[in-house]
């Protein structure tokens, strides 16, 4: 099996396989594009957005899903509806975490390019998101009512023309 | 420089027994900044150190305190990545407190108080978890000391760590004991700092028991620290030798000293070194080494810098920037599981990691030109390493990272959800107001109660297609009235789905919608839909969907379809026209559309099947072809002979509820281009025949991808009872295994084929013929069916389903 070695932020160097790195289509392009030879000892990727905690998880999450089957992006898909409650209950576990670590998630899922860990975690803030009133919704995040009263009142009237039965 | 120098100096001082213990208090905070892997660096040495010396000083203001700070507890916040700060006051004896404690979350948040910490607790984490006991606890490399203000010391310095020989009195301050040898102990070998931690943990006897704990740790992480273990995680520059020029720090592999963590610390540059390797046996006491660098820099620089003690230190760790001489970076000292490590840049893998990234960076530009404002910090970050979570230093990257992930987030909320996320804040308002969010509107399990919003909205997001399925409508005919009326505001419209609906809200659609491409209305409650208005369309659009269908498969019929600008329609389905006899009958409709894609018809039987067959071989783009209905008159066959000589894009087809005649197989056999096929025949009779025929004749398609035969749970019932019947016949003979060892009345699903079952194997027909040679037909278990035409079909894959003869029309085969 081949590996490649990985660099997080703070300097620490992670071992992984070929294929699970390869999860990430950053990683890959990096490889592809500019020939960095994967045979080579002493290569190291370095991967200046994240830390080390994060690598390893993100690490984690490529080793066990590397072998699934990459999904078509094409454009009926764009259309489908798209499903919050098709986690499956080991990604629900490993995405136990608190709030900081999975925004850390998302950033290096963005970084890295990889779409299923990307998917998975936006859906689990899409999940935190659902079912709540405005007000839940700051104080979940931590968020600042920036608005003043009257635009408050505005873009309620705008947003209450529908509900859910 | 001088200055810089008494921190680090003091720190080695203390560690080697001087009598200047708080010498450490020294440190400038803007360089702690600066240089938070320095302080790392010697971290664990502090918090040995410091906790002995502090707790000296804390006994004096907090005698009775009684928390034991070595509680396994306080370390539970460390596995998940809390990291715990002790920021020392620069003078103790001014205040009664000795310094501040902070904690700081994995996310980065520095917590001050109890009250905070609270707040901020995850997984079993509870406040008991925490203490806020100045003191240093033992955390390793998560605890963080450090010295508050820098100009503090200077003032109180009563020693000038640069310049004394250890022997110094202070002037100044407060004095710490010297620390004394404990009885019976050995004095240190002055040649290793190692062995100075372990004599300093060992010195004043009238320390607390878990303070001597405390110094046992200590002196056991200094002997862990001459373990050097093999790990998976190694830092590639370690394997490096030094070499005289550039970089001359030690390494583990260092030839003088082989597999030694180097203990001797430059007090300028806080590299380390191996004493061996220094080249030096006098002057090397631990307290006082120069390395070779560092000499040159400082006896030039001394000589300009004498008595300012205030100035900020040479800065040898700012990256941006490194001063001459100064370009070595201290190795890092890392524990992991542990053991320690020693890691250092070397000046060849950091240019090598430079030039990756600027070569990622070009890359990036060219990819991504939202990314360019982000490309000095992303180059700076790799190499300097500092916190790793350093949000303005990113801070347009960040943001923009953010605004793309919430968009993605919001992707998965409905309707109603995003509305409510838009009420949240103006940034999220912003995000949920991205017509890409709303170019799709799915209305499933909602309702509107305010339509003149719903269509201010709409239009204001430029919806393009509408989902209407599912939809809940209060007062249907009003709502829907309510409907038609305003739907028209939402020009940009080009495609909607409906449900449930009256003929005259479609009909309306298009007179109202003159964009609208796509209209599918499903569940019509009517019988009859007049398309006259389509007239109005001047053909600026054309059709592209059409899909009508009443609910409950009602029957109905459509009038002026003939007048439909068919010319782009790509899909089209009509499973439930009653007319479309006449519709398909009389002109040449059919064989125009032919940008046709995916074509549904029901009533097939009402059809001229040669007619269609002809029609059909004008239609060469068609890849999916779905007949229902296909029973007495209307022949299949003739169709499938048409389809397979003049559409070679077909790939799917679906028969429902037609007839399986005979020729069949020829026919069928003769579709080799078909990948997905569904097959739901009629059984009204001869259903062995048609199951023979079935079989024989998906045995010729070896392209097919996947192949779904649809049985009805009415033919099993059959089934059943004939086995019961000839069960009980054959009662009272001993010839109970006539199906693959199982006893008739114990398989449930089964079907009757025609003899000799097509593919089966020899033996199987051995045993069989022996058992009712009499009969013609052969009772299979499903089972047995799917697994001959398994492996009779190498990369299909087979399903035989049971359905109700009702629910036929509702299989629909989804493209994979």
């Amino acid at each position: 099996m081949q590996t490649i070695k990985l660099q997080s932020s703070d300097n620490e160097i992670f071992e992984c396989d070929l294929a699970v790195a390869k999860c990430s289509a950053t990683i890959r392009t990096m490889l592809e594009d500019l020939g960095i030879d994967e045979n080579s000892e002493d290569e190291v990727v370095p991967l200046p957005n994240v830390n080390s905690a994060i690598l390893r998880k993100v690490i984690q999450f490529c080793t066990y899903h590397k072998d699934d089957p990459v999904p078509s992006s094409t454009d009926d898909d764009e259309n489908k509806e798209k499903r919050t409650d098709d986690i499956t209950s080991w990604d629900a576990d490993f995405l136990k975490v608190d709030q900081g670590t999975l925004f850390e998630l998302i950033l290096a899922a963005n970084y890295l390019d990889i779409r299923s860990l990307l998917d998975v975690t936006c859906k689990t803030v899409a999940n935190m998101i659902k079912g709540k009133t405005p007000d839940e919704i700051r104080k979940t995040f931590n968020i600042k009512n920036d608005f003043t009263p009257a635009e408050e009142e505005q873009v309620r009237k705008e947003n209450t023309w529908c509900e859910e039965k | 420089m001088e200055s810089e120098g008494n921190g680090k100096v003091g720190i080695k001082r203390s560690l080697s027994c001087s009598e200047e213990e708080d010498g450490f208090l020294g440190f400038d905070i803007a360089e702690q900044n600066d240089s938070q892997h320095m302080i790392q660096n010697i971290k664990k040495i502090c918090t040995d150190e410091s906790s002995d010396a502090e707790s000296s000083i804390l006994k004096k203001h907090l005698p009775n305190r009684s928390t034991d700070i070595l509680d396994p507890a306080y370390k539970l916040p460390f596995r998940y990545g809390w990291k715990r700060e002790l920021v020392l006051r620069a003078e103790p004896s001014m205040s009664k407190e000795k310094g501040e404690v902070y904690y700081i979350t994995p996310s980065g948040k520095k917590l001050r108080t109890r009250h905070e910490i609270q707040t901020h607790l995850h997984d079993d984490l509870t406040i008991n978890n925490f203490t806020l006991v100045k003191e240093a606890i033992g955390a390793g490399p998560d605890e963080i000391i450090r010295p508050a203000k820098y100009y503090n010391y200077a003032r109180r310095s009563n020693v000038d760590p640069v310049i004394s020989d250890g022997n110094q009195q202070p002037l100044l301050g407060k004095r710490i004991p010297k620390p004394k040898m404990r009885f019976g102990s050995s004095p240190p070998p002055p040649s290793t700092n190692n062995n100075n931690i372990s004599s300093i943990s060992t010195n004043n006897s009238s320390l607390s028991p878990y303070q001597s704990t405390n110094k046992n740790l200590s002196r056991d992480n200094s002997q862990d620290a001459t373990k050097v273990g093999s790990f998976k995680i190694k830092q590639t520059s370690s394997i490096k030798s030094k070499s005289k020029t550039g970089d001359a720090r030690c390494t583990i592999n260092c030839l003088a000293a082989l597999g030694k963590i180097p203990q001797l610390q430059c007090k300028v540059c806080l590299c380390l070194y191996h004493p061996e390797c220094a080249n030096k046996t006098a002057n090397v006491d631990g307290t006082t080494f120069t390395c070779e660098n560092c000499n040159f820099k400082f006896s030039k620089s001394a000589q300009n810098t004498t008595k300012k003690h205030h100035q900020p230190p040479p800065q040898p760790y700012n990256s941006d920037k490194p001063p001459h001489n100064f370009e070595n970076q201290p190795q890092t000292l890392v524990t992991y599981n542990g053991k320690k490590f020693i890691m250092f840049e070397s000046d060849e893998s950091s240019n090598d990691a430079k030039k990756i990234i600027n070569r990622v960076v070009s890359v990036q530009k060219t990819a991504d030109s939202t990314a360019k404002q982000a490309n000095p910090s992303f180059a700076q970050d790799a190499t300097t390493s500092i916190s790793p979570f350093n949000f303005s230093s990113n801070f347009l990257r960040n943001v923009s990272t953010g605004f793309d992930v919430l968009l993605h987030t919001f992707q998965y909320l409905k309707v109603q959800e995003l509305q409510r996320a838009s009420r949240v804040c103006r940034m999220w308002n912003l995000v949920g107001n991205s017509s890409i969010l709303w170019k799709t509107v799915r209305m499933k399990n909602s309702h509107v109660n305010d339509w003149d919003g719903f269509v201010k909205t709409l239009k204001r997001n430029g919806t393009i297609h509408l989902d209407l399925r599912k939809v809940l409508m209060g007062n249907q005919d009003e709502s829907w009235r309510e409907f038609s009326d305003k739907i028209g505001e939402i020009n940009e419209l080009q495609g909607i789905d409906l449900c449930r609906c009256t003929s005259n809200v479609v009909e309306n659609l298009f007179k109202s919608n003159s964009k609208l491409k796509i209209i599918n209305a499903v569940s019509l409650k009517d019988d009859k839909i007049n398309l006259e208005s389509l007239k109005l369309r001047e053909g600026d659009t054309m059709l592209e969907e059409l899909r009508l269908r009443t609910v409950n498969s009602n029957n109905l019929t459509v009038q002026n379809f003939d007048i439909l600008p068919l010319i782009n329609v790509r899909h089209l389905s009509l499973t439930t026209i009653e007319n479309l006899s006449s519709i398909f009958n009389e002109n040449n409709l059919l064989r125009n559309m032919i940008a046709l894609e995916s074509l549904e018809l029901g009533f097939c039987e009402q059809l001229n099947d040669q007619q269609i067959a002809e029609d059909l071989s004008f239609l060469k783009v068609l890849k999916r072809l779905r007949l229902e209905k296909g029973s007495n008159n209307f022949s299949i066959n003739k169709i499938l002979v048409s389809v397979a000589k003049s559409l070679p894009n077909l790939c799917q087809l679906e028969l429902i509820n037609c007839d399986v005649k005979n020729s069949f197989v020829e026919s069928i056999s003769q579709c080799q281009q078909l990948k997905r096929l569904l097959l739901i025949p009629t059984y009204v009779s001869q259903s062995a025949a048609t199951n023979y025929m079935i079989m024989q004749g998906v045995m010729e398609l070896q392209n097919l991808l996947s192949l779904h035969w649809v049985v009805t749970n009415e033919l099993l019932r059959v089934t059943e009872l004939y086995l019961d019947q000839s069960d009980s016949r054959e009662k009272g003979k001993k010839s109970p295994d006539k199906h693959s060892g199982l006893s008739p009345t114990k398989v449930r699903d089964c079907i009757p084929v025609l003899k000799p079952v097509p593919g089966k194997l020899e033996e199987d027909e051995d045993i069989e013929n022996t058992a009712n040679k009499q009969q013609q037909v052969e009772i299979v278990a499903l089972k047995i069916v799917e697994s001959i035409l398994s492996k009779k079909l190498d990369n299909t894959k087979v399903k035989l389903l049971k359905i109700p003869h009702s629910n036929t029309w509702k299989q629909v085969l989804i493209e994979t």
